[in-house]
């Protein structure tokens, strides 16, 4: 039985199981809908003309929809949903999630898939998604849990980055001279002067929490690396105040959602089933100028961006380098994690990566990450 | 019955009773409300929950709490939310300054107990804006506006729930203090970044675009009356193409666009001509790089052929 079904008692029987089916509906299709929103729909559905589809339309999008996300499917599956012709196939409301489109056998894309793929994780842990374009590599993103040492090390790491990266206020304080009273210091200075309240102590509340925005390079070029890369991020938005990632190739997609809150496992599964429309080739310069364009916003003085990638760029080197420069003008540090830079004879020999390094204040391998030395810049500010 | 619109200025039984007179009532304080909004501001007002507006900046989120708390003549208590805001500036706070001028008055004249009775009473509670909503004794319940909550810690969301869960504040010297009347709950977002689950779940929500071509003209007539509709329609069809630049960092919103227009019609124009959104570009792009984007040529594809 459904919060729907058992209240509020002012529906009428008739319409109660048809909105609990369409609350169901809408769970099937990765909308999610809470209790309290399905019983919000139920109160708001006795107050509004419920014959009047637009108004009903209204309140389903007032007390369902959280994110303008929810809202887009929302309104694909009302329409679905309270179309005329349309018969739920079975009483529970419930649909074959379709799986993403696999490439036809001789390369070429064939259109929609005839039936429903499932997704599945394989004996290696590695989640089977469909990825396809011309120059796409063998799909799947080999995400699988690395060993509980390197996590613990990468998690501290990534602390100690935090830590380096802070700009907003934590919950401790430290004594200032601008800022607000300190009763129990002033009290204590007090007492020491036999009880005079000779002066106010000030405090202010420590920088200790960072915003990070990572942003992973999830191409083909760096598939080998997907595991190592992936435990960073989760590492990375874990410890981080705030966090948002986003995987870039040839376009931007956000998967934010798809890793906060969860557990390794759950959190590397949903990434990948996330990255089903990422193509092969990489354009950094191109996906970091969209970036720009649709989150923009998320970029202040206060912000730190993480980019993790090989600086294998297929795009124009030039947008790239104005790209980095935008960003690094509006952000607090600029950050490139690449997985090559361990090895004693990297050289910055990409074009991408050699106008890369001239916008970033820091330049690390990830195993950086997992050694207790302090993180230092590189100096190597652009020339303005 | 809707527990805002009790008052005279909304309807002749002086309540929301759909989301049309929400329309009417927003309407007579020259905000033109579309059909979701006013449906959002009739539910909020008859779930009695609160409503989180989310939408881009300048489109006149911050806008509705202050309308609202006109349309039904009631107080706006404003909490502006700020990195680092915590409950002594968003609940209530100790005037201890005063408490410790009191101590050092009456330190001879009474013992501690009676001391403390003294100094822990509503005459030495500073009311900060969620505990004024609450206490707030007009005839009316006031309207909260929670305003930019995204720029706020998530422990201030975590405060908040509690809150907007229960409508009580509880104040260990003195006890749990509720509310008589319900506050309606206006909280706004710019989507710097995301909220918590457990908040939104608390909220109904409502998103706000860019308005249409039509919509912004609309607002253009009613916000500046003495813009002509000829003016009105040539300004925000400019406005409409500076915002379908997908690679501005800050695109301009309904509040940019009415100050341009005041601009304009304070220089005396009557007619958009190269120069003069040359010379006014400022009130309309507010990002240096979106600046020198449009003045280094991409202006004159927006204005057409001389």
């Amino acid at each position: 039985m459904t919060a729907m079904e058992r209240g509020p008692p002012d529906l009428s029987p008739i319409l109660l199981p048809r909105l609990a089916g369409f609350v169901n509906f809408l769970r099937v299709r990765g909308v999610s809908v809470g209790v309290g929103a399905e019983l919000d729909l139920g109160a708001a559905v006795t107050r509004i003309p419920i014959l009047d589809r637009g108004a009903f339309l209204q309140a389903c999008r007032i007390t369902i929809a959280k994110s303008p996300w929810d809202l887009a499917r929302l309104e694909a599956a009302f329409d679905a949903y309270w179309s005329a012709t349309f018969v739920p196939p079975n009483p529970e409301g419930r649909f074959p999630v379709a799986g993403p489109p696999r490439p036809a056998p001789d390369g070429v894309s064939s259109g929609p898939p005839s039936g429903p793929a499932p997704l599945a994780l394989d004996r290696n842990g590695v989640v089977q998604v469909g990825v396809y374009s011309p120059d796409a590599p063998a799909p799947g993103h080999h995400l699988s849990l690395t060993d509980r040492r390197r996590m613990v090390a990468l998690s501290s790491g990534a602390r100690r980055f935090r830590r380096y990266a802070a700009t907003l206020p934590g919950r401790r304080y430290e004594s200032a001279r601008r800022g607000r009273v300190d009763f129990p210091a002033t009290a204590r200075h007090s007492l020491r002067h036999g009880g005079e309240w000779v002066a106010f102590r000030l405090h202010r509340k420590k920088r200790l929490r960072a915003e990070l925005v990572i942003l992973w390079d999830v191409s083909g070029s760096m598939r080998e690396h997907d595991g190592d890369l992936f435990a960073l991020v989760y590492s990375m938005q874990r410890v981080a105040h705030r966090s948002r990632v986003f995987g870039f190739s040839t376009d931007v997609q956000e998967l934010t959602a798809a890793v906060r809150g969860r557990t390794y496992p759950r959190a590397a599964a949903a990434v990948a089933r996330s990255l089903t429309s990422t193509g092969g080739g990489t354009r950094i310069g191109r996906s970091l100028d969209t970036f720009l364009a649709r989150y923009g916003a998320l970029l202040h003085p206060w912000t730190t961006v993480v980019v993790l990638s090989d600086g294998w760029d297929l795009g124009e080197t030039d947008l790239l380098g104005r790209t980095l420069d935008r960003m690094h003008r509006r952000c607090h540090l600029l950050v490139w994690v690449n997985p090559y830079a361990n090895d004693p004879a990297f050289e910055a020999a990409t074009a991408g990566m050699r106008e890369a390094i001239r916008h970033v204040d820091l330049f690390l391998a990830p195993s950086r990450f997992e050694s207790p030395r302090p993180f230092r810049p590189i100096g190597a500010r652009p020339a303005s | 019955m809707g527990r805002l619109g009790r008052g005279n200025a909304v309807g002749k039984k002086g309540h929301f009773e759909d989301a049309e007179q929400v329309i009417e009532a927003f309407g007579r304080q020259l905000y033109i409300a579309d059909r979701p909004l006013a449906m959002a501001v009739f539910l909020a007002g008859e779930l009695q929950k609160p409503l989180l507006v989310e939408g881009e900046p300048g489109c006149g989120k911050t806008e509705i709490a202050r309308t609202l708390a006109a349309a039904v003549d009631t107080k706006l208590i404003r909490l502006q939310c700020y990195e680092g805001l915590d409950a002594r500036a968003t609940l209530y706070e100790w005037n201890y300054p005063k408490q410790l001028l009191t101590i050092r008055i009456e330190e001879k004249r009474k013992n501690a107990k009676e001391l403390e009775a003294e100094i822990f009473t509503d005459e030495f509670l500073l009311k900060r804006p969620l505990l004024e909503a609450l206490t707030y004794e007009g005839p009316r319940p006031p309207v909260l506006l929670i305003d930019e909550i995204d720029r706020a810690d998530e422990e201030f969301e975590g405060l908040l729930l509690e809150f907007l869960s229960d409508f009580q504040i509880t104040i260990p010297e003195v006890g749990t203090i509720r509310g008589k009347q319900i506050p309606f709950v206006v909280i706004t977002s710019n989507r710097t970044r995301e909220l918590s689950d457990a908040l939104k779940r608390r909220c109904l929500y409502l998103y706000i675009g860019y308005p249409s071509l039509d919509k912004e003209v609309t607002v253009l007539r009613r916000k500046v009356p003495s813009l002509g509709t000829r003016f009105a329609q040539e300004v925000a069809a400019f406005v409409q193409k500076v915002r379908a630049q997908e690679d501005f960092v800050k695109r301009p919103g309904v509040s940019e666009t009415l100050e341009w227009a005041s601009a304009l019609l304070a220089l005396g124009q009557s007619k958009l001509s190269r120069e003069v959104v040359e010379e006014t570009l400022g009130f309309l792009v507010k990002d240096a790089q979106d600046l020198q984007t449009l003045q280094g040529g991409r202006l004159d594809a927006l204005m057409g052929p001389r």
